[in-house]
């Protein structure tokens, strides 16, 4: 009896300690609704397991192939962190985004506010300066080069407003340091196909967790179904003709963490 | 309210100009020569030469008998006109009521705007020390009237204010020219003997009226504030302008960002009153030298809140150069909306549409007008064509997205790609993109794309979507039909998720 009081009195410390770390990393664990990704091993990796809301957050995808995937797994995020009535923002380099396409991740593209410019530097001005509007839910920048002073600059803006960016990049591998509360990595995977049917299926996605300040890096096979994220379940993989998504746990893990 | 109106006549308009463009002229005679039917005449010639005889309408042989070193220049066609433009734009300083006269004059209508330099005497004289200062010879003029301030401007003898209701008795003494009559009238009114304007006011209207036309009584009735007349304005008066004027010019930034506040408080409390917010708003810096410096801005949305309007200029106030010091500083909007207190909104709810459009405009000043947009549905089969991108925040979509697998990522150009597809009418099996070969594991399609004849020529696509062995997502079309002899052509055109 004694031994057991001790120990939930010990996890209850443990608790509080960690919200005292992520409080003083920034986070604000006790945020109104958290952006849960409604997948129970990613929301587990993450800090206060959700997705840290007022943050910045850093993707990676290197090929043109990568971008899309990318671009789709934001634009969810996005749906999410938006909420019925919220206004988005999406800084690109170029006009190659298409509105009609974000509709399958939830995201109406009549809620967004396109910035298109080809320079990082009016980029960099444009996502603080969206960073510091309380109006804006959240923005996604396609950013080359941000530096760690730059990243801190943006992640303070987001934590004084409550927006959340997320910083589009490339280069995972010359990647440096950031103030980003998480990095995350997004490559196409087969499409699963639901029900049996013919066709490309459902768009699928290996989604790296490379970094997560207060949370634990991690990689998952997932797949947008029916407008939320699901599990890739094994018995779907077995119908297939082409190699099964590896399992997380197998996956190398890419160490470059900054 | 009666109308008070100042006429500045130049009577040396054009050479003045000359002369402060090259100082050596002022000593030399020289004048502007015009060309009529081959003969070659003075159309203006300045102070040093008509001390030497030399006057308007004089062949330049009678006048260089009179005065050999004559400098002809010929006459640049619009100059004058081009001249008087700029100096009543540059006049709204004193009211943003300004017409040309032409060819040698402009109109200030300063009815209610007197006070702001002091008093009308103030005012007359502050019009032509300045630009007297700047070289030009100017005389002025204030009446009721713009015929009798035209006429004492040109005509009068002694004082140039003529006070409200004086215009018969301060006309009276002046040449019947003063009533801005054509040449030959004046010429055939001096032949009678009539040579003053005293003489008309005894002459029966009638005859008048039957020997010289109607002109000459309307223009004696203008003249006298019988008819009224109307001022062309050079621009049209902005009824949104707030003025400041400075003691001593103005040559530091914060002393400019210090009056643009001032004038933006002033501007914004007044668009508060009357319900309206600024689509466009022009901040003008006369400087002491005679320059304007002007910047102007636009907003998405109308807005009255200075700091945002403020915001939008301050990156750009230091394209003013303050040269030798700003003297007065205007903020007009030109272009006011209606604006209830709260904005409604076709997209907003749980954020503040006001802050939004600020934002957007901040964007939009920085990044470029077209660079910040949102994007509608538009009623299109096209993949390039059923976007609509617009500027304005609170238009509401007119159509439906068209329920369609689309790709998130769409080039803007198709690139050309190899395919080997062996069935006709079937998905490829491999096609190679940039020198990279794509085994396609899964496919869907045709979906068939028709070209929208009555905007752009093309042959109808017809649209796969495929997925490659590592599971990356493309959408390809096929330009036309499938020929035997002449193979179609194959695209990539964008990136699914």
């Amino acid at each position: 009896m004694k031994v057991e009081s001790q120990s939930t009195e010990k996890s209850k410390v443990f608790e509080e300690l960690r919200q005292q770390i992520q409080r003083l990393e920034g986070f604000k664990p006790e945020a109104a609704d958290p952006v849960s990704l409604d997948l129970e091993v990613i929301d587990a990796a993450l800090p206060g397991r959700s997705l840290p809301r007022a943050a910045t957050h850093e993707i990676y995808s290197d090929s043109p192939e990568e971008n899309a995937a990318a671009a789709g797994f934001t634009s969810a995020l996005l749906a999410r962190l938006a909420g019925e009535k919220g206004m988005i923002a999406w800084i690109s380099k170029s006009r190659s985004l298409y509105p009609p396409g974000l509709r399958a991740y939830g995201l109406d593209p009549a809620r967004i506010l396109f910035v298109e410019t080809p320079r990082d530097k009016d980029a960099l001005w444009a996502l603080e300066e969206i960073l510091r509007c309380k109006s804006v839910s959240a923005v996604a920048a396609e950013i080359t080069d941000a530096d760690l002073t730059a990243t801190r600059r943006l992640q303070l803006a987001a934590e004084g407003s409550g927006c959340t960016g997320f910083l589009l990049r490339s280069g995972l591998r010359r990647a440096g340091n950031s103030a980003c509360v998480t990095r995350w990595r997004i490559a196409p995977l087969p499409g699963v196909a639901t029900d049996d049917l013919p066709g490309l299926g459902s768009p699928a996605w290996q989604v790296e967790l490379l970094r997560a300040k207060g949370g634990r890096p991690g990689s998952w096979p997932v797949m947008w179904h029916e407008a939320r994220f699901q599990p890739i379940a094994p018995a779907h993989d077995e119908t297939r003709d082409v190699p099964l998504p590896v399992a997380a746990t197998v996956l190398p893990l890419r160490r470059r963490t900054g | 309210m009666t109308r008070r109106y100042v006429s500045v006549w130049f009577p040396y308009l054009v050479t003045d100009w000359l002369t402060r463009r090259q100082p050596a002229r002022a000593k030399r005679p020289f004048a502007v020569t015009g060309t009529e039917k081959g003969r070659v005449f003075i159309a203006e010639a300045n102070e040093p030469a008509e001390a030497q005889g030399v006057v308007r309408g004089m062949g330049l042989a009678d006048a260089r008998a009179l005065c050999p070193q004559i400098e002809a220049l010929p006459e640049e066609t619009g100059r004058g006109e081009k001249l008087l433009a700029a100096m009543a734009e540059w006049c709204i300083r004193y009211t943003p009521m300004v017409g040309a006269s032409s060819p040698d004059g402009i109109f200030l209508d300063i009815t209610g705007a007197a006070h702001l330099m002091g008093g009308e005497r103030a005012l007359l004289k502050d019009v032509v020390t300045r630009f007297r200062a700047l070289g030009y010879h100017a005389r002025a003029s204030m009446a009721d009237t713009l015929g009798c301030a035209w006429a004492v401007a040109r005509y009068g003898r002694e004082k140039p204010l003529i006070e409200s209701g004086q215009q018969k008795e301060a006309l009276a003494s002046l040449p019947v020219a003063a009533l801005r009559l054509d040449d030959e009238t004046a010429l055939l009114l001096g032949q009678l003997g009539v040579r003053t304007i005293r003489h008309l006011y005894v002459l029966p209207r009638a005859t008048l009226t039957r020997r010289f036309g109607k002109e000459l009584c309307l223009r004696l009735d203008q003249a006298l504030g019988a008819t009224g007349e109307a001022l062309k304005l050079v621009k049209e008066a902005p009824v949104y302008l707030e003025r400041l004027p400075a003691m001593e010019g103005i040559l530091t930034a914060e002393g400019i960002l210090i009056a643009l506040e001032k004038l933006l408080a002033k501007l914004c409390l007044r668009l508060a009153v009357d319900g309206k917010g600024a689509r466009a708003a022009e901040f003008f810096c006369y400087r002491v030298d005679g320059q304007v410096e002007r910047l102007r801005i636009g907003t998405g949305a109308p807005s009255r809140n200075p700091r945002h309007l403020y915001r939008l200029f301050r990156d750009r106030l230091e394209q003013i150069d303050p040269g030798h010091g700003i003297e007065l500083f205007t903020l007009s909007a030109p272009h006011v909306e209606a604006m209830r207190a709260e904005q409604e909104d076709a997209l907003q709810g749980g954020s503040d549409p006001a802050q939004l459009s600020e934002l957007a405009d901040r964007l939009t000043e920085k990044i470029g007008p077209g660079h910040v947009f949102r994007a509608l549905p538009q009623a299109s089969h096209a993949p390039e064509r059923c976007v609509r991108v617009t500027g304005q925040l609170a238009e509401k979509p007119e159509a439906d997205w068209a329920e369609k697998s689309r790709p998130v990522r769409l080039l803007t150009r198709p690139e050309p790609i190899e395919v080997m597809a062996p069935v006709p009418d079937y998905p490829p099996v491999l096609f190679r993109h940039k020198g990279k070969l794509h085994r396609i594991k899964r496919a869907e399609g045709p979906e068939r794309i028709e070209p929208e004849w009555w905007i752009a020529k093309g042959p109808m696509r017809d649209y796969y979507r495929l997925e490659d062995e590592s599971g990356q997502r493309y959408w390809i079309f096929r330009a036309g039909p499938y020929a035997p002899d002449n193979p179609p052509h194959w695209f990539l055109h964008g990136f699914f998720a």
